[in-house]
């Protein structure tokens, strides 16, 4: 190989390392070289630069716990509702919406918290802790006065509230927890976001999970700002690599 | 007698000024000198610091305050001292980049628990290590900063303000894998007995203390005061590292050489200071060494112990300072990504949580695909090729064998068919012989011959054999006939063992 499909073939590779959600540069020696070479060397920086952009990645962080991306619209690395979980009503798409808000916002309530250092771990969260603070905040809403909801999308609203409810009232059904009631819904969104290595389960038997560094790094370089826009309505940073 | 008291508190506390012999008699507005509104401003200050002092070990004492409130009855442990305990283990291990495992931590509680309750088991046991560090790192506000509002003295008005404040975090390790607790400047602070002084000035005072105990061959006095200023060290080593840290967060090419550079000089200061007299210190103390003996080596040697671990944590921070502005500028000249400053990042739960729950269920359906790309990551697509599926798909099927352990096997003898249990004929058989045979002195060995010359059944043989055995040692109630040992081996008939003689007597 040349000098320059040498570069370029690292640059794949520390791409790829950077694609497996499991790989850190603490336990894949030659991802921790690359990560210094894209530090050090300009000439590897912007052959990597380029090729991420041609494939629709943005660097979300890029320092010794590893190169983060994320998938700008377009982009084959782009997640899809699928991907996620298989066949899901417009209602559970709704849901699980809620689920990896609440996730987030219970790891990292407040900006402070989420300032902490990057290796700071959060705290521990649970399927049934986390059903029990989405519906604390989701009846807090409810209850918010009148005089504060607007009249056009009251319907909406009540749709929203139903959604919600039909999953609380799955929680017990013959005693077992059902994919479908948000408990269950809430394991998935966990197990998906352990798979992406951006939780990791802490005490199996009891469901006990907890966010990792990428975790936070992804919130707190990229997530957060974004979770703001797309609240604001405004165009996020997704749209352009 | 004002004055007295001013310096009796000062002295114990080692606090700045705080009172005024009469500033009580005097109202500012009539007294142009402006001493009394410096002291009462140093009161307020004073008042405000302790106040916050107070707050500090709350959580605590709350977890053992509502220790009754619990599903399990805890009334056999202290929680106090459970967390004090978990907090030195941490505070221990702590140095650049380590802390404590939640082993160590169980390590060092578990025989305070056993001791509260022996027969304790080890979920049990787990689950009051999880409630002593759930408190500490207040999992149950979810691992935010304790919070509590207090009222503030300001110019004679009261204020009311919020503190706060964290006792322990848990991080994960540079290899990724292990967690490790660290405590806060606020806990280091705590446990030292040492809230609300100066670092820098509890440091200087250690080290005047520590000489002069050593001086004197006060060892067990100075074994304590070195405890406590390697445990000082760590909490203004960490206090340094967290400036620091937050300052090369903050890219801020102005805010760094203002604030920051200044930082490091005093601190190179005093660690280069500390250093030096450590050094000085334990020079002495290891000259004594070479010359004591017995209970005096054993204290020397703990007093250098903890001296150096003293040394090593200020060492360490000495190498932070040093190179810290190196870094800083490299991170600048490599043109790093400039990341968020904390002012500009979003509350969660309030910006975005609350706004998404209230929002019409057709926008949160939209925004779906949206925000799991923004949240969850990336997508990596499983590449194959074809050939690499045909070769899967023509490959030989795979032979399962079972591994085998490297290993000898026993010398084992295979159980036979368990013999049948005795007759009744079979007894009365055997007593019959030993009736018609037993007439004097005779060894087990030869009554066997015997009874294969008089064809007794194989049964009754083995009964002979069986009662001959439990008349042996058999209590003298029980005792048909005398049976003691030989001292020799016998096989005869099938059996064999060591022979015994059988008589009557």
């Amino acid at each position: 190989m040349s000098g320059l499909a040498t570069i370029a073939h690292d640059a794949g590779k520390l791409i790829a390392f950077a694609l497996r959600p499991r790989q850190t540069p603490w336990t894949a020696r030659e991802y921790a070289d690359l990560l210094r070479r894209y530090e050090e060397d300009s000439q590897f920086r912007s052959i990597v630069d380029g090729v991420r952009e041609g494939m629709g990645l943005r660097i979300v962080d890029a320092t010794r716990n590893g190169l983060f991306l994320a998938a700008a619209e377009g982009s084959p690395f782009r997640l899809a509702a699928d991907d996620y979980k298989q066949n899901m009503t417009a209602q559970e798409r709704v849901l699980h919406g809620v689920i990896q808000i609440a996730i987030a916002a219970f790891s990292f309530p407040k900006a402070d918290v989420l300032d902490q250092e990057d290796n700071v771990a959060p705290a521990h969260v649970t399927p049934v802790k986390l059903a029990e603070y989405i519906r604390q905040f989701a009846e807090a809403e409810a209850t918010r006065s009148p005089a504060e909801t607007n009249s056009d999308d009251s319907a909406e609203r009540r749709a929203w509230r139903e959604a919600l409810s039909r999953a609380l009232t799955m929680e017990t059904s013959g005693g077992k927890e059902s994919a479908r009631s948000l408990t269950g819904m809430c394991r998935h969104a966990l197990d998906f976001l352990e798979g992406q290595g951006l939780m990791r389960v802490v005490d199996e038997e009891n469901a006990v999970y907890q966010g990792t560094t990428a975790y936070r790094i992804r919130l707190k370089y990229h997530a957060a700002h974004e979770l703001l826009t797309l609240m604001r309505g405004a165009p996020t940073s997704g749209a352009n690599p | 007698m004002k004055r007295d008291r001013k310096r009796i508190e000062s002295g114990a506390n080692l606090f700045a000024t705080i009172t005024s012999e009469d500033s009580s008699r005097r109202a500012p507005s009539n007294n142009p000198d402006p001493s009394p509104r410096l002291e009462v401003r140093e009161l307020e200050e004073a008042v405000s610091r302790r106040t916050r002092n107070l707050l500090v070990p709350e959580p605590i004492l709350d977890v053992e305050r509502t220790k009754s409130q619990r599903d399990t009855d805890l009334s056999r442990h202290d929680f106090r001292l459970l967390c004090l305990v978990a907090l030195d283990t941490v505070i221990d291990r702590m140095g650049f980049g380590s802390g404590a495992t939640r082993r160590d931590v169980q390590n060092a509680l578990a025989p305070i628990l056993r001791a509260s309750e022996p027969d304790m088991t080890t979920d049990r046991e787990r689950l009051v290590v999880d409630l002593v560090l759930d408190a500490l790192l207040n999992e149950r506000g979810r691992r935010q900063r304790f919070m509590a509002r207090y009222a503030v003295l300001e110019g004679g008005a009261v204020r009311w303000l919020d503190f706060e404040y964290e006792l322990l975090e848990e991080r994960q390790t540079d290899d990724g894998e292990g967690r490790v607790f660290r405590a806060s400047k606020e806990a280091i602070n705590l446990y030292t007995s040492m809230l609300g002084l100066d670092l820098e000035d509890a440091a200087v005072a250690d080290a005047a203390v520590l000489r002069y105990q050593a001086e004197r061959g006060r060892l067990d006095d100075a074994i304590q005061t070195a405890h406590q200023a390697q445990i000082r060290a760590k909490a203004y080593a960490e206090h340094i590292r967290l400036r620091l840290e937050i300052a090369r967060r903050d890219v801020e090419q102005a805010a760094w050489v203002a604030q920051v550079l200044p930082v490091i000089d005093e601190a190179l200061h005093h660690i280069s200071d500390r250093i030096e007299k450590e050094r000085e210190l334990r020079g002495g103390l290891e000259q004594r060494r070479y010359q004591a003996s017995g209970e005096d080596l054993a204290k020397l040697t703990r007093l250098l112990n903890e001296i150096e671990k003293s040394e090593r944590t200020n060492l360490d921070l000495h190498r932070l300072l040093l190179t810290a502005n190196l870094q800083f500028r490299d991170e600048h000249a490599r043109q790093r990504l400039r990341r968020p400053s904390a002012a500009l990042l979003p509350n969660l739960e309030a910006d975005v949580l609350l706004p998404w729950l209230a929002s019409p269920t057709v926008e949160a359906r939209e925004r779906f695909a949206s925000a799991l790309n923004i949240v969850a990551g990336v997508y990596t697509p499983c590449v194959t090729s074809l050939d690499a599926l045909w070769s899967k798909l023509l490959a030989p099927p795979i032979i399962v064998s079972p591994a085998e352990a490297d290993t000898v096997p026993p010398e084992t003898t295979e159980m036979k068919t368990p013999l049948p249990p005795f007759a009744r004929e079979d007894f009365e058989t055997s007593a019959q012989f030993f009736r018609n045979t037993l007439t004097g002195r005779f060894r087990l060995s030869e009554l066997l011959i015997t009874a294969e010359a008089r064809a007794l059944p194989p049964a009754a043989c083995r009964l002979v054999v069986l009662l001959s055995m439990q008349q042996f040692g058999a209590a003298v109630g029980r005792r048909q006939f005398h049976v003691e040992p030989v001292g020799e081996f016998f096989a005869t008939n099938g059996f064999a063992g060591d022979d015994l003689v059988l008589s009557r007597t």
